[in-house]
């Protein structure tokens, strides 16, 4: 996770640098992103071997879900350029982002002439390029897909987490979204058997899998990982202080994540800043959904997210699946530094 | 033949249901056991689907009672420190009790799982925590849940507020004169047989053949409380009100899937969410209350809803007042008030019943009603279409609803969802009981 944030971070010092030394050419402003697509094996906890597809920046390794994105404060602008190393040919979308789309349809010839096939332009296979580009990016937190055959790509992995926050630490316009810290949470699952098929070329109209309709995921991953006892909590700052939760769901079913003896509140849905916050200790996230929930811890220690439609499972194992642990510090103790956080009796700010 | 009897069946329940509601409006205060010390245990036993089948189920049970589908109401008031003592009797792992909503829940005792403390068979787990916030909860075990709750280690809890027991917040918005409890919840026969004869299982392969409110299936969710034939699923489901009255609904999604509760009759108005009212600051009222006819109750979700009705907008006199027909009055007329204008011996003007919808009052019947000879008869009509209305019938006809209340179907939306292991009807389904208010 973390190790992401700061490589994502790097890319836009370069970007940045770039755009200096460039400066005087026509380019577009804003961040740029080289993102490859790619195949890897991924080795579940259970010992099984999956082939996933997924996203990368440029001269590192491909993950799932791809690097987190991030679109600086202050700019409006995104240009990825995506190489395509996969044996299909794929796209990029940004739901809640609207850019201009130019669909892709079966050709002549095809048995399926005529279909859509990818809602914008593709990168060809075979490390085939192209360039996307958002202008007007506002705040919030928003999936990255691949916009081709979306019923198999998405599910294969092609999928990653964007935000663009309003102000420094501030995720939206209203001041009370401000925040200590953000922690991507992005759900996601794998069936095994579709993933196979692909692999082998068993999956289509003539293979052993024709389509996504019989999906039965054993893989539910939160960050592309599927929760295993002991596994290290991801810092969340300091208790008292503000964490802000991004929830995505990349996944094709619906996920309930609940902050176990927490309530939190809702500010946001699909990037959009909500008229209210809502007091909530669960968040109903439905496949392609992004909420972003506001946490003050009250106490230090960790704090256990799980999904309460019980995808708890790896494989056939229990205690996996769809649970995470994020760890509040305790309050530093130096004098002078200690300040004592204003909440009331329930721990809200 | 299986059909046959199972009618007959569903004919009895009816039957039964129809008699208990001449008992009156009882069922009005949600059953339940009252803190805010439980000793709870958590034990194996056995429930019965609504087609009969008995499926091992485990549940949590006040003390040495049997297990229950769902675990008892918790019935706790603001503000009070509440205590949990959870025993393991033969459940053959360890299992606890997470309170989703409530905060700072401490626990003791028992060895540490990966959500909270959990109590192996024979020992006690404690929960301890503040009733700081009034509003409709749920419990269940956080100790393998993807088979717990499946197996159906999960519960009700309720927050009386400060304002009182008639306010389901403290708010005077959050009034309610009659309050029920729907608790939905699936059941994955598969796993119940394979926990039973010790066999392999794969809970992410869950595919629900049964679903439930407050533990039954339809019919049996008409049922009273307590029938000594269900004994390990004591509550029933069978919403009654009169018109103008204010019903608390209290949904929670404790199973896995969510579930579109719909009401037919009218809309109802979501007070709250998650135990938090729909307010868009403290101090606001239920200011964000919106109107809806489903609520999509996702798993580990709760709402409260307001559901009225007054008989609003349905174009005739749902009493039969026929004002100013020169008929012999239908309904439960003529009373006191009257009024034979004319004098020629038939009264052509009633009062006001109470809470009646006064634009469509002596409105009358859009249809002429048929003959007894050309109608079948449905069990819940009793010969007249008017609430609290009576008419003649055929011998053996109809008689389970001896009050002439109006009978409203409230159900899952996911219509799959009414049926009993593939059965239809049954499932995730009641009816609403609209009472004429001449009941004492």
């Amino acid at each position: 996770m973390n190790k992401i944030i700061k490589r994502d971070r790097m890319t836009v010092v370069w970007a940045v640098l770039l755009l200096t030394l460039t400066s005087g050419t026509p380019v577009v402003r804003g961040v740029t992103y080289d993102l490859v697509a790619g195949e890897f094996d991924t080795l579940m906890p259970d010992g099984v071997t999956v082939r996933m597809w997924g996203f990368g920046l440029s001269g590192q390794a491909v993950t799932v879900p791809g690097p987190v994105l991030t679109v600086p404060v202050g700019d409006h602008n995104l240009t990825i350029n995506l190489t395509n190393n996969l044996p299909v040919p794929v796209s990029l979308v940004i739901p809640g982002l609207p850019s201009a789309l130019t669909p892709v349809y079966h050709q002549a010839g095809d048995p399926y002439a005529g279909r859509v096939r990818s809602l914008t332009a593709e990168a060809a296979p075979g490390g085939g390029q192209r360039t996307y580009t958002w202008t007007d990016i506002r705040p919030g937190t928003f999936v990255y897909h691949s916009g081709t055959q979306m019923q198999i790509q998405i599910q294969m992995g092609l999928y990653g987490a964007l935000k663009h926050d309003f102000a420094a630490s501030q995720a939206y316009a209203d001041p009370a979204t401000a925040y200590q810290t953000d922690i991507v949470l992005l759900y996601s699952e794998v069936d095994p058997s579709v993933h196979a098929a692909v692999q082998s070329g068993e999956y289509g109209p003539s293979g052993t899998i024709t389509s996504t309709v019989s999906y039965w995921p054993s893989y539910f991953l939160i960050n592309g990982e599927s929760y295993t006892p002991g596994q290290a909590p991801i810092p969340a700052g300091v208790v008292g202080q503000k964490v802000l939760l991004r929830f995505l769901n990349a996944g094709l079913r619906t996920h309930v994540p609940i902050i176990h003896n927490h309530i939190g509140k809702l500010i946001s849905e699909d990037g959009n800043l909500l008229p209210f916050f809502r007091d909530q200790y669960e968040v109903m996230l439905a496949a392609g959904k992004t909420s972003d929930l506001l946490l003050t811890p009250a106490a230090a220690g960790p704090i256990t997210v799980y999904d309460r439609k019980l995808d708890l499972t790896t494989g056939m194992e229990s205690s996996g699946g769809m649970l995470v642990k994020l760890d509040v510090a305790p309050l530093q103790t130096q004098p002078g530094l200690w300040k004592k956080p204003i909440r009331n009796r329930l721990g809200r700010v | 033949m299986n059909n046959t009897s199972y009618k007959t069946r569903a004919l009895l329940v009816f039957l039964t249901a129809g008699l208990c509601l001449i008992s009156g409006n009882a069922g009005a205060e949600i059953p339940g056991i009252t803190g805010p010390t439980f000793n709870l245990s958590a034990r194996a036993d056995c429930i019965y689907g609504g087609d009969g089948l008995g499926i091992l189920i485990w549940g949590y049970a006040d003390g040495d009672n049997r297990g229950q589908y769902p675990g008892p109401t918790l019935l706790v008031a603001e503000d009070q420190t509440v205590v949990i003592n959870l025993t393991n009797i033969d459940i053959p792992e360890p299992v606890s009790i997470v309170f989703p909503g409530q905060v700072g829940v401490q626990a003791t005792g028992g060895a540490a799982g990966v959500i909270t403390r959990e109590a192996s068979i024979g020992e006690t787990v404690t929960y301890t925590f503040t009733a700081s916030e009034p509003g409709t909860y749920l419990y269940n075990s956080g100790s393998h849940a993807d088979l717990q709750v499946e197996m159906g280690l999960f519960g009700a809890m309720i927050i009386r507020p400060a304002m009182g027991q008639q306010y389901a917040y403290n708010d005077a918005q959050s009034y309610f004169d009659v309050e029920y409890l729907f608790l939905m919840s699936e059941l994955d026969l598969r796993i119940h047989d394979a926990i039973a004869f010790g066999q392999p299982y794969d809970t992410s392969t869950f595919f629900p053949v049964y679903w439930f409110l407050n533990g039954r299936n339809a019919p049996d969710t008409m049922e009273e409380n307590f029938v000594p034939w269900l004994p390990t699923q004591p509550y029933n489901c069978m919403p009654m009100m009169m018109p103008g009255q204010k019903l608390l609904c209290r949904f929670i999604g404790a199973g896995r899937q969510s579930h579109p509760f719909h009401t037919h009759g009218n809309h109802f108005a979501i007070i709250a969410r998650d135990g938090r009212l729909m307010s868009s600051a403290p101090g606001s009222g239920i200011d964000l209350m919106e109107k809806a006819f489903s609520v999509g109750t996702a798993p580990g979700q709760t709402y409260d809803a307001i559901f009225e009705w007054t008989g609003e907008k349905l174009g005739w006199d749902m009493y039969g007042h026929q004002q100013d027909r020169d008929e012999a009055p239908t309904g439960n007329f003529p009373g006191p008030e009257d009024i034979d204008h004319d004098g020629d011996g038939v009264f052509d003007e009633v009062m006001m019943e109470m809470h009646e919808y006064e634009p469509d009052h002596g409105k009358p019947f859009p249809v002429d009603l048929p003959q007894n000879q050309d109608l079948t008869f449905g069990e819940m009509y009793n010969g007249s279409p008017f609430l609290g209305g009576e008419g003649l019938l055929p011998p053996g006809q109809g008689g389970f609803n001896p009050m002439g209340a109006f009978v409203y179907m409230w159900h899952s939306h996911t219509e799959k969802e009414l049926t009993n292991n593939d059965i239809f009807p049954g499932g995730l389904m009641t009816h609403l009981m609209i009472m004429p208010h001449m009941m004492p």
